[in-house]
């Protein structure tokens, strides 16, 4: 995929005319603007033609010849757990809500879904990937090759779309409509560290970010690719993965068969998949998948403020957790035991405390953490109470990371709803015995 | 509320041939007419698609603009 790839001269291209959006903006007005790469620059609808709309009926979306083989929804749901609740259709968003996240390694047939394209049929025998950029020795392998010269190298990592729990801000931001409590995971990757094949490619000094490029496109020809960066230090953190197992087994391709960027911890964006390239850069690399979304105002804005002129790249998690178990609307008797348990992670950071609240946080009781696994699984909490009082009631959780951060009671509110990490609420009755 | 076309989801009126055209080709009807923006939200939301490579014009950008404002608009 060559010609996707954006050439280390230009690291703008993705934006057209090396113009500054900004300055474009503030010259010719907001309409102006996003119309400074037009169909005019770009040219082209779909791959192919629009069916003729028949006699009185609206024009129908064209049925495009797409560049390669596509799996289609169904077959993706297919593999999939029944449990999974699609989002949306176009791109193919899906997740389990998280009681059906109590497995201590997500089930692949239960990790989430979020495509911004659509799902490539690739195949392994003669998927090639690249690296290229700011290194001495550019490398170009197929996949039976990477994983001979690599070690491979297998951990348990969380990964988590940035909007996961959009649908708790309010007012609602635009983007895919993750429940509460759904959009994240924590399988098992097996690959190569990143870190290994950039020093076989021998990064330069003056290196800042790596992009990762996938093979994933979109229905119409004109679609730019998803392309994001990460900074060196985080490819170089030997968790960072160049993974073509997951839980074992090869990626579903839905996860990006037969090779992605697992980059734990960190907004799912960044672990890119379909991998094809990677591209060592002076700067974080240009484009839409980097400067239109995944990003935060650089300062807490009031709920419903527009964008802030400063702004700051979404990376690392903030602390958060989930009760996984019991369910929303479970139902006890009084005298019973309540088995609480569920899942805390924080990113970058470890875990350092879980505590519930059975009176909706009026008073806080420890939680008991299973012990530290790899650095980027999540920990799982277990919390007993017993049922004394018939009725209503909630349980609540709250995680604080090992840097002292407390998982807050609501996010910070931000325009594209990003890291919501409030604290999870699950409702159950209690019924006389 | 106009009745909306069958099978598009989308309320009648000047710029949904187009929408249906355009937006549909990589979105969900609902998933566009669950939105509730400003026009200023709205022109940023057109703006970043054709970023993305939505084949859309400045003519055509304006018109679904105006359409979703009217239709799928809120207040400040």
């Amino acid at each position: 995929m060559e010609e996707k790839e954006t050439p280390v001269s230009q690291p703008d291209s993705d934006k057209g005319k090396n113009m500054s959006r900004r300055v474009f903006i503030t010259a010719v007005g907001r309409l102006g603007a996003l119309l400074a790469v037009g169909s005019s620059a770009l040219g082209g609808e779909a791959y192919g033609q629009a069916a003729p709309a028949a006699a009185g009926a609206l024009p129908q979306p064209a049925a495009p010849a797409l560049p390669g083989p596509v799996v289609p929804n169904a077959a993706v749901l297919a593999g999939k757990s029944p449990l999974m609740k699609v989002l949306t259709e176009r791109p193919l968003t899906a997740n389990v809500t998280a009681e059906h996240l109590d497995d201590p390694v997500t089930p692949s047939d239960r990790m989430f879904i979020r495509n911004n394209l659509l799902t490539p049929d690739l195949t392994a025998g003669g998927h090639m990937l690249t690296v290229k950029g700011l290194v001495d020795n550019p490398l170009k392998m197929d996949l039976a090759e990477l994983k001979k010269t690599f070690a491979a190298v297998t951990i348990q990592g969380m990964l988590e779309c940035a909007g996961s729990g959009r649908t708790a801000f309010s007012p609602l931001p635009k983007g895919t409509p993750w429940n509460p409590s759904g959009g994240y995971g924590c399988p098992k990757w097996t690959g190569a560290r990143l870190a290994e094949v950039l020093k076989a490619a021998g990064v330069r000094s003056d290196a800042v970010h790596v992009a990762f490029f996938g093979a994933d496109f979109g229905e119409v020809a004109t679609a730019r690719p998803v392309v994001r960066s990460i900074p060196m230090s985080k490819a170089l953190e030997p968790n960072t993965l160049i993974a073509w197992e997951m839980n074992g087994e090869p990626i579903p391709k839905v996860h990006g068969f037969p090779l992605r960027a697992v980059v734990p911890g960190w907004v799912g964006s960044a672990s890119i998949k379909w991998l094809t390239g990677i591209e060592v850069l002076a700067a974080p690399f240009k484009g839409t998948y980097m400067d239109d979304s995944y990003r935060i105002p650089a300062s807490p804005i009031a709920p419903g403020e527009k964008m802030p002129k400063e702004t700051v790249s979404t990376e690392a998690w903030p602390v958060k957790s989930v009760i996984t178990s019991p369910a929303p609307g479970a139902k006890f008797k009084t005298g019973e035991t309540i088995r609480v348990s569920g899942k805390a992670w924080a990113g970058d950071n470890g875990i350092q405390k879980v505590e519930v609240s059975v009176d909706e946080g009026v008073t806080w009781k420890p939680a008991m953490l299973s012990s530290q696994g790899d650095r980027y699984a999540w920990r799982m909490f277990t919390f007993s109470h017993r049922a004394d009082r018939q009725g209503y009631m909630t349980l609540l959780a709250r995680a604080t990371d090992t840097a002292g951060n407390v998982q807050p009671i609501s996010a910070v509110w931000n325009p594209l709803g990003y890291f919501w990490n409030g604290y999870h609420r699950v409702g159950i009755t209690i019924e006389k015995a | 509320m106009a009745a909306s076309p069958p099978g598009a989801g989308f309320t009648e009126g000047p710029g949904v041939e187009l929408l249906q055209k355009k937006c549909t080709l990589c979105h969900d009807p609902d998933h566009i007419t669950s939105l509730r923006q400003t026009r200023e939200e709205w022109e940023d939301t057109v703006g970043i698609m054709i970023r993305r490579g939505a084949p859309v014009s400045a003519g055509e950008a304006s018109i679904i603009v105006e359409y979703l404002t009217k239709h799928y608009g809120r207040q400040k």
